[in-house]
């Protein structure tokens, strides 16, 4: 089923280009055609608006999990109870399961596949040996392979049962598992699966996993302390749905996952001094805080910057000894499509409710946990970063729908799961002890706490297939993370502006947006950038921010807890905004084309009048403005006598009257003219004669290949100003050049295309008419003066110690 | 089977931080631009990293923290490692010496540029570019020669050493 959607895909992608509609003879383009082809069929469960249909379902899983952290040999060991609800209307014999723990055995496929020194590889570097040089391997490397020497990565499955105990057949197939099921799952049925398991954690930093622990060797305990991060840490069924049926296509690494959503009850034995921070609500408080703790929680409710609910100082305290003893924290949660969750002594915990108000959720608690090497940075931004991001994300989408958001540091860079995300950046320790944190470590902790809580809402509540569309959450999430940011603050560089990609996009090496996750050349321009530059230049250029905005809204409204493909955002962005956009949505995600319109030429006209004492009149100083010969010139200033002036007694009629003289022959044909108008046209003529406009002929040439409207700016020669927007649809009956007429009672002097780079157009010059000298980059800076603001030492020069003047003693 | 040699890759030995779901800032490539500057008979050479990157491949490569957007040390150093890894032969001849003119921050990038004069009509370049390639192995390094005819591209992978192409003028 996986394959036949993927060659369906590959098919439609070619039936455009080269079957079953295709352009013959000539060379026409039609950069406006339909996407109907291109796009699965509209059914009962995703209608051609774009909109979960009548029938839409998804399956329902819901988890009971017991889970015991053993700290000392870091490993998990767990009890759960999956309890499946099929709500298609197909009968299941089995489940697929998702055992990405297994991506880090010797016989996955991710680690059969791995190229050798190849590309797009995740974490240690290999070199490939070439010629005399001998091949590389580097320490991390090493450390990967020697860790997997000597611990057994993956998962370690126990009894799989049904609900009364009795054992099911299964099949491990690689990072994935089926269960078959005794008796068939009916539509509308359930059914109850228990499997036991268990894993040795990884350490992230040996094996670039998603999760995982991290030690810190130099802590006052013996032995140092770790911080564990569990995520993709029990057996999850595969999501199921009407356009794949079983979405079981083996974790590879990259493309990331997508499953059902459901219920979960979790029971998270840890050691007594632990603080966990986990996807859910706490249920039982009393037996894990304290009572200070649960105060110190309430008053955060309302209070306006974060409260420490455990304290650095605190935190500091507990790394210094060891318990034996464990408790048990049980977390809920409803309707979430993952679980995750962080474990440490070493958190210091911070809140701050969130008081956003409306039905669904009018207080959210938004936390962060971070080791003391988080410092300041931590405990001013990140809980006030987790609190921006709903504010603005909500007004886009919905209110943020759960009672917790919450930021995590630990070993992962950025990674996100319902209500808790994790997050990389740090301070700096230095020698005195004091911690120091960059301006730009500054930008990357506020940045990627926007972006993985940003996360929550795509696609983590709508539910978009990360494995198949990396972009459809990264691109969605990478644009709106640049509104969130500008909002924050504008002076810094938030954000993807269309210049940002013009590079990538005119470079010969690139796959469409439209590309299976894993197949992806290039993860961050194609999935992040390029979409979010699409993006923004969809709502701030071709369709405006009003269109925009509701249609993009109503597309998060509608997926909402459902699981929306590339076709439905297609669909829903048109339908909602009554704006075709099928020739952006196929130039932009479809093929590699770049933005690169050329305006080529102006021609300025003027009318005629068809009146002969006018228009003779206007050809006769058209002749006059010509040059004169210079031959003639020559010989008027060589005093060359003329044979006219010497012969003034043979002037006739032909000297006395020139070639334009109007004859009454000429008057009589032009008032018949008039005469034979109908009076509409002769109320036009009259009208364009009085007014007698400057009309222009523009010639503008598509070269980049991808249509988009044409901005252009006029300047006249009275210094006037104007803007003018030719849509995009100017393209579609001659894709590869267009003219246009303006006419105007002024005179022009200049036009710019795009004179703000808001299309991504690649190339400036050929914006220009007349053209311009345009410095190159490197011109610019040879002439830009080296005060530039930002190349002050600002962090050494603040040192300066304040000295008095020295004051000059004057005598009295 | 031929026994192949494998020796450590010793210069940087702790492996990338940076996983999971990418926050958007660290891209792990770069774009370089080589560009004919006909008028002045030059090649024009602009190299573009993302700060995110720098500050984190700096920190790696020094184990030492540098604030990039302030600090000139860091900005030199960096620059001057991106010049011992991006190397250009023209016409099949010895790596030719490129002129250093400058570098910059603007806004999320870090600009470096080089030039180099022409004196004889170009018919081949070839390239090697392996910055940040031994920080992290996923680095990509794009390179667009603009000016002899349409677009060329070179991508530049951790396994990639030199890469020709034949140049002509338009």
């Amino acid at each position: 089923m996986r394959y036949m959607f993927l060659l369906a895909i590959v098919f439609s992608f070619s039936t455009v280009d080269a079957s079953a509609v295709r352009q013959t003879k000539g060379d026409f383009v039609d950069k406006f055609r339909q996407l109907d082809e291109i796009l699965p069929t509209p059914n009962q469960y995703r209608t051609a608006s774009g909109e979960p249909g009548q029938l839409y379902w998804q399956q329902q899983v819901d988890y009971k999990i017991k889970a015991q952290l053993d700290e000392k040999n870091r490993s998990l060991v767990a009890q759960q109870e999956i309890l499946y609800t099929n709500n298609s209307p197909e009968t299941l014999k089995y489940l697929w399961l998702q055992l990405e723990q297994n991506r880090f055995k010797a016989d996955s496929m991710a680690e059969m596949s791995g190229d050798f020194a190849g590309i797009g590889r995740r974490g240690p570097s290999t070199k490939d040996g070439s010629g005399d040089k001998p091949a590389g391997i580097s320490f991390g490397e090493l450390r990967r392979q020697q860790y997997y020497a000597d611990n057994v990565p993956g998962y370690r499955i126990g009894d799989v049962t049904d609900a009364r105990g009795n054992e099911l057949a299964y099949i491990i197939v690689g990072a994935q598992m089926r269960i078959d099921l005794p008796k068939h799952l009916k539509p509308n049925q359930s059914t109850t699966i228990k499997i036991d398991f268990a894993f040795n954690i990884l350490e992230e930093n040996a094996v670039s996993a998603r999760a995982g622990y991290e030690h810190f060797p130099d802590d006052a305990r013996q032995g140092g302390n770790d911080i564990f991060l569990l995520a993709q840490w029990f057996p999850r069924v595969a999501a199921y749905s009407d356009y794949e049926a079983w979405h079981n296509k083996e974790f590879l690494g990259r493309g990331e996952f997508t499953l059902e959503f459901g219920d979960y009850e979790v029971s998270l034995t840890v050691p007594k001094d632990h603080i966990v921070s986990s996807t859910g609500v706490l249920q039982n408080p009393k037996a894990v805080l304290s009572k200070e703790q649960i105060q110190r929680l309430k008053v955060a409710e309302n209070a306006p910057r974060p409260v420490y609910v455990v304290t650095p100082e605190e935190a500091l305290e507990k790394e210094k000894t060891a318990t034996s003893k464990t408790q048990t924290w049980v977390f809920n949660a409803e309707n979430v499509r993952d679980f995750a969750w962080a474990s440490s002594r070493k958190f210091i915990w911070d809140a701050k409710g969130y008081q956003q108000g409306g039905e669904e959720q009018p207080l959210v608690m938004a936390m962060s946990f971070f080791p003391k090497e988080g410092g300041d940075l931590w405990t001013k931004y990140s809980t006030e970063s987790v609190i921006h991001t709903m504010e603005v994300y909500s007004r886009y989408s919905f209110d943020y729908p759960y009672p917790v958001a919450q930021s995590v540091n630990g070993p992962v860079g950025g990674m996100e799961y319902p209500m808790i995300t994790f997050n990389g950046p740090r301070t700096t320790w230095h020698e005195d002890g004091s911690r120091s944190y960059t301006l730009a470590e500054k930008r990357f902790l506020i940045g990627v706490v926007i972006h993985e809580i940003g996360h929550i809402y795509f696609p983590m509540i709508v539910n978009s297939d990360e494995r198949q569309w990396t972009w459809m959450d990264e691109g969605l999430n990478s644009f709106l993370d640049g509104v969130a940011g500008r909002e924050w603050d504008p002076t810094v560089p938030w954000g993807v502006e269309p210049r940002d990609i013009v590079d990538y996009m005119k470079s010969t090496i690139q796959v469409p947006i439209m590309t299976q996750s894993d197949s992806v050349l290039r993860l961050g321009p194609n999935a992040y950038t390029k979409p979010a530059a699409a993006l923004n230049i969809l709502r701030e250029v071709v369709m405006g921010r009003e269109l925009f905005d509701f249609a993009f809204k109503e597309y998060a409204q509608r997926w909402k807890y459902k699981r929306p493909t590339p076709s439905d955002f297609f669909r829903t962005m048109e339908e909602a905004s009554g704006v075709d956009l099928d020739w952006f949505w196929h130039g932009w995600f479809y093929t590699t084309d770049h933005v690169d319109i050329s305006i080529d030429k102006i021609s300025e006209l003027r009318l005629d009048t068809k009146n002969p004492d006018i228009d003779y009149e206007r050809r006769q100083q058209e002749e006059a403005d010509k040059p004169t010969s210079l031959f003639v010139e020559r010989n008027n200033a060589a005093g060359k006598a003329l044979w006219v002036d010497q012969n003034e007694d043979l002037k006739d009629f032909y000297d006395q009257n020139n070639r334009f003289t109007v004859t009454n022959k000429e008057r009589n044909k032009y008032q018949q003219m008039l005469a034979d108008l109908k009076p509409w046209e002769r109320k036009a003529l009259e009208r364009a004669v009085a007014e007698d406009q400057n009309y222009y002929v523009m010639e503008f040439s598509n070269l980049g290949g991808l249509v988009m409207p044409i901005l252009l700016h006029l300047v006249y020669e009275n210094g006037d100003t104007e803007d003018r927007y030719l849509p995009a649809e100017i393209w579609r009956r001659a894709p590869k050049t267009v003219k246009k007429l303006i006419v105007t009672d002024k005179k022009l002097s200049s036009v710019t295309v795009d004179p703000g780079w808001e299309t991504a157009d690649v190339d400036i010059y050929n914006n220009h008419y007349p053209r311009k000298i345009i410095p190159s980059r490197i011109d610019a800076y040879k002439a830009k003066k080296s005060t530039d603001f930002v190349r002050r030492d600002i962090m050494h020069d603040i040192k300066t110690e304040l000295k008095e003047p020295k004051v000059k003693v004057t005598r009295k | 089977m031929t026994l192949a040699r494998l020796v450590f890759c010793t210069y940087f030995f702790t492996i990338l931080l940076m996983s999971g779901t990418l926050a958007a800032h660290q891209q792990k490539s770069s774009i370089t631009i080589i560009q004919l500057n006909a008028s002045k008979n030059t090649l024009e050479i602009t190299h573009r990293f993302n700060i995110h990157d720098v500050e984190h491949a700096l920190k790696k490569m020094e184990n030492e923290h540098w604030d990039i957007v302030t600090d000139k040390n860091a900005q030199t150093n960096f620059s001057r490692y991106v010049q011992q890894q991006f190397h250009i032969k023209i016409n099949k001849t010895t790596p030719v010496m490129l002129n250093y003119i400058g570098h910059e921050v603007e806004g999320k990038f870090f600009w470096i540029y080089q030039e180099i004069d022409i004196t004889k009509p170009l018919s081949s370049i070839s390239i090697s570019h392996t910055a940040l390639q031994s920080v992290w192995a996923s680095q990509v390094n794009l390179v667009n020669i603009e000016g002899f005819g349409s677009i060329k591209s070179l991508r530049f992978s951790k396994q990639d050493s030199w890469k020709n192409l034949t140049l002509s003028y338009p």
